[in-house]
C-alpha cells in the first residue's frame, strides 16, 4: 500500500460507514435531534451511496495489492474506518456528517494523487 | 436446551469466554507484538542502530558465515544461517550442538546456540547486547515460558478452542448485530461495557474469526495427528511426512559417521538465485556439516503471497550436486493450509497492512478485556442488594476482579518492564536474555499479587498509571541509554525509522493507559461526592470498578 492509496481507501470506507449509519433511525436521531427520521428517498440514497463507497474502498485495496492480499488489506481498512466511525458517532455526533462531507471533498484529490503514483 | 437457543448460547458464551479470558489476554498481547517481532528485536539491540551497512552479495555473506561456523561449531549436527532482509538488518548464524556422550540427549532446542555475525567481516558482533528481543514475545504467544513446549501448546490450543466457541456463540447471542453496528453509548455503566465489547468484537470480527481458526491450524498436527498417523504408519511416520511436505526440514537424513569436506556453498547460493530469477535467499541450512552424508538446503526469501511456505533446493553437501527441489509445485491441499497459516503469521504484510493487523490484535485485547469486565459488572449488580446491606462481595466476584486487574492492567506493566530491563541491565551480565525475561514475569507477578490483595478502583488506578508511566518513560529512558532516541531519529530525521516507530508506539500506549486512569479518577471523584451527599449510603460504591 502507499500513503495516498491507503488514505483513499480509508476515506471511502469512512464515508461509506457514515452514509450507512445515517440511513438508520437511531443514528440519524443522534445527529439531528430526538425523533428525527430520514426521509424515505434520502434513506434509499444513503444506502446506495454507502454500498457503492464500500465496494470502491475494497476496489482501491485490491487495485493496490491484487486479489489475495488486497482483500485482506481491504477488510482491515473497513475495520479501522468502522472504529473511527463509531468513535465519532458517539463523541461528536453533530460533527459526523460535516466530517464525512469534508472527507468526500478530499477524495478526488487523493484519487488523483494515487493515480499519479501508479502511473509514474 | 430448556430455555431456547439464544439463552443457552448466552450461557455458553459467558463461560467459554470467562474461563480462558486471562490466558487469551496474554496470547493477544504477545501475538499483536509478534507482528513487529523483527522491529522489536532491532530496537532491543541499540548497538545496531548507528551502523550504515553496505549490502554484501549473498554468496559472499554465506561463505563468511560458513567460515565462522567452521571455527565455532565444527562438530555441530546442523548449521543455520538466516540472511539479512528488508526487515532484519543482521545476519544470524545458529547451530545445534551434538548430544553429550554421557547423559541424556535433550531436545534439539536445548542444544541450540545462535549469534549475530557481521556480514562485512564474518566475525561475531561481540559489541551487540545479548537479548531474545521480539523472539521471546513471539514464543510467549504459543510456547508460554517456564514449562515444556508441548504442555504450553496444549494449553494455548485449548484456549483457542474455547475462543472459537465464544466467537460463534457470541455471534448467535448478539441478536442485534446490524442494528447495533455503529452503537456505542458512553458513561452508561453496564450498557457501555456491553457496547464496547460488541464494537470491539463486531468491527474486527473478520480478523478475530480468522486469527482464532488459523491459530488452531498452526497447531493442527499436534491437535489432530490421526490423519498423518494413519497415512504414514510405522515408527517415525510423522517425521517422514514432515520431510515430504515441508521444505525447511528436507534432507535431514542420518549422518554416515565418515568425515568428508563440505563443498563450497557460495556457488550453490549463486545457482539457487539464478534458479529463482534473482530472488534472494532467506535461510541456509546445513545438515551434518563435515560428514559424508551432509546436505545443504537453501530456502528462498518470502514472495508477496498469502502462503507462508517458500520453495527450497536441496544439495549434496560433499559433491554440491542438486538432489531435489521442495515446495516448487505444492498440492492444492498444501497451499490451502499454507495460506491459512500464512494469514495468521502475516509475513506477506507491508507496513500498512502490518499496522492494521496490529490494531486488530489490540482490538482483540480490548474485546476480551471488556468481556471479562462485563461479567464482573453484571455479577456485582446481582449482588448489589447484599453489598449495600454491608455484605462482602462473593469470592467468585472478588477473584475475577483481581484477575482482571492483574491481567488487563498488569500485562502492560510486564511488557514495558521487559523493555526497561533491556536498557538497564548490565551489558556484561551472564544469562542476560533470561534475566530480561525474568523481569517480565517478576513485574507481572507483583502486579497480579497486589491485585489479589486489594482488588478495587484504587488498584485499577495504580496499575493503569504505572503502565502509563512505564510505557511513556521508555522514550525518556532512551535519551539516557542510547544514541537513537526520538530526538535523533525523529527531530533530526536520521532514523532508523523502525526505532522511531517503536518509541512513538510506546508513547501512544502510555497515553491510552493514562487516559483510562483519568477516566477512573473522575468516576472515583463522582462516587465520593455522591457518598458524601448521602452519608451512610454505600449504594454508590457498589458501582466501583464497574
Amino acid at each position: 500500500m502507499t500513503l495516498s492509496g491507503f488514505l483513499l481507501a480509508l476515506g471511502l470506507a469512512y464515508c461509506a460507514w457514515s452514509a450507512l449509519a445515517l440511513a438508520m433511525d437511531r443514528h440519524y436521531a443522534d445527529v439531528h435531534g430526538r425523533g428525527a427520521e430520514p426521509a424515505p428517498a434520502l434513506r434509499q440514497r444513503l444506502r446506495w451511496l454507502g454500498a457503492l463507497a464500500l465496494l470502491a474502498s475494497l476496489a482501491v485495496a485490491i487495485g493496490m495489492q491484487g486479489w489475495s492480499i488486497g482483500v485482506v488489506g481491504g477488510i482491515g481498512v473497513l475495520t479501522l474506518a468502522g472504529i473511527l466511525q463509531v468513535l465519532s458517532l458517539s463523541y461528536w455526533p453533530a460533527r459526523t456528517p460535516w466530517l464525512a462531507r469534508r472527507i468526500l471533498c478530499a477524495l478526488p484529490l487523493l484519487l488523483l494523487l494515487w493515480w499519479l503514483e501508479r502511473s509514474l | 436446551m430448556k430455555e431456547g437457543l439464544r439463552q443457552s448460547m448466552a450461557w455458553l458464551h459467558t463461560w467459554s469466554g470467562l474461563l480462558v479470558c486471562w490466558l487469551l489476554l496474554l496470547v493477544f498481547a504477545g501475538g499483536s507484538a509478534s507482528y513487529f517481532k523483527d522491529e522489536i528485536s532491532f530496537w532491543m539491540m541499540p548497538e545496531l542502530h548507528a551502523t550504515q551497512r553496505q549490502p554484501v552479495p549473498q554468496p559472499l555473506a554465506v561463505e563468511r558465515a560458513i567460515a565462522h561456523l567452521q571455527q565455532q561449531a565444527p562438530q555441530a549436527e546442523r548449521w543455520f544461517i538466516s540472511l539479512p532482509s528488508a526487515r532484519s538488518v543482521a545476519m544470524r548464524v545458529g547451530w545445534i550442538a551434538p548430544p553429550p556422550k554421557d547423559g541424556p540427549a535433550g531436545s534439539a532446542r536445548s542444544r541450540f546456540t545462535s549469534e549475530l555475525v557481521d556480514v562485512t567481516t564474518g566475525q561475531k558482533m561481540a559489541a551487540v547486547r545479548e537479548t531474545r528481543g521480539g523472539e521471546f514475545l513471539y514464543r510467549l504467544h504459543f510456547d508460554l515460558h517456564y514449562m515444556p513446549v508441548q504442555w504450553a501448546r496444549w494449553i494455548v490450543s485449548i484456549g483457542a478452542l474455547f475462543m472459537l466457541v465464544a466467537i460463534v456463540s457470541g455471534v448467535i447471542t448478539h441478536k442485534r448485530i446490524f442494528k447495533d453496528f455503529f452503537t456505542f453509548r458512553a458513561n452508561k455503566g453496564q450498557r457501555s461495557w456491553l457496547d464496547a465489547h460488541n464494537a470491539a468484537a463486531v468491527l474486527a470480527l473478520p480478523f478475530h474469526l480468522m486469527i482464532t481458526y488459523t491459530g488452531l491450524v498452526t497447531l493442527m498436527f499436534m491437535i489432530m495427528p490421526w490423519g498423518v498417523q494413519t497415512a504414514y504408519p510405522g515408527k517415525g511416520g510423522e517425521s517422514a511426512f514432515f520431510e515430504e511436505v515441508f521444505p525447511n526440514v528436507a534432507g535431514r537424513g542420518k549422518a554416515a559417521g565418515q568425515a568428508a569436506p563440505l563443498t563450497a556453498i557460495g556457488p550453490l547460493v549463486t545457482q539457487a538465485q539464478q534458479h529463482w530469477q534473482g530472488a534472494p535467499l532467506a535461510l541456509v541450512t546445513i545438515n551434518h556439516p563435515g560428514d559424508a552424508k551432509a546436505t545443504v538446503v537453501l530456502t528462498r526469501q518470502k514472495a508477496a503471497t498469502l502462503s507462508y511456505l517458500q520453495p527450497a533446493l536441496v544439495f549434496d553437501g560433499v559433491s554440491g550436486v542438486q538432489k531435489a527441489s521442495v515446495g516448487e509445485q505444492p498440492s492444492n491441499t498444501g497451499v490451502t493450509r499454507a495460506v491459512l497459516y500464512g494469514l495468521h503469521l502475516g509475513h506477506f504484510a507491508d507496513p500498512w497492512l502490518r499496522w492494521l493487523f496490529f490494531l486488530c490484535g489490540l482490538s482483540g485485547y480490548l474485546m476480551v478485556a471488556s468481556g471479562a469486565l462485563l461479567w464482573a459488572v453484571k455479577t456485582r449488580q446481582k449482588e448489589a442488594k447484599a453489598i449495600a446491606q454491608g455484605a462482602r462481595p462473593g469470592w467468585g466476584l472478588r477473584l475475577v476482579d483481581a484477575l482482571n486487574i492483574g491481567a488487563i492492567a498488569g500485562l502492560p506493566i510486564a511488557f514495558a518492564s521487559y523493555f526497561w530491563a533491556n536498557r538497564l541491565l548490565p551489558l556484561e551480565m551472564t544469562q542476560r536474555p533470561q534475566a530480561e525475561i525474568n523481569v517480565f514475569f517478576i513485574a507481572w507477578a507483583v502486579a497480579a499479587v497486589l491485585a489479589q490483595l486489594r482488588p478495587g478502583l484504587a488498584m485499577w488506578r495504580v496499575q493503569l498509571g504505572a503502565g502509563a508511566l512505564l510505557f511513556a518513560g521508555i522514550v525518556v529512558l532512551n535519551i539516557f541509554t542510547t544514541h537513537s532516541h526520538l530526538g535523533v531519529t525523529l527531530l533530526l530525521g536520521r532514523g532508523p525509522w523502525p526505532v522511531a516507530g517503536f518509541d512513538l508506539t510506546m508513547l501512544a500506549l502510555g497515553a491510552s493507559l493514562w487516559l483510562a486512569e483519568r477516566i477512573l479518577a473522575r468516576r472515583q471523584r463522582r462516587q465520593r461526592a455522591a457518598a458524601a451527599v448521602q452519608p451512610g449510603r454505600q449504594g454508590a460504591l457498589i458501582k466501583e470498578a464497574a
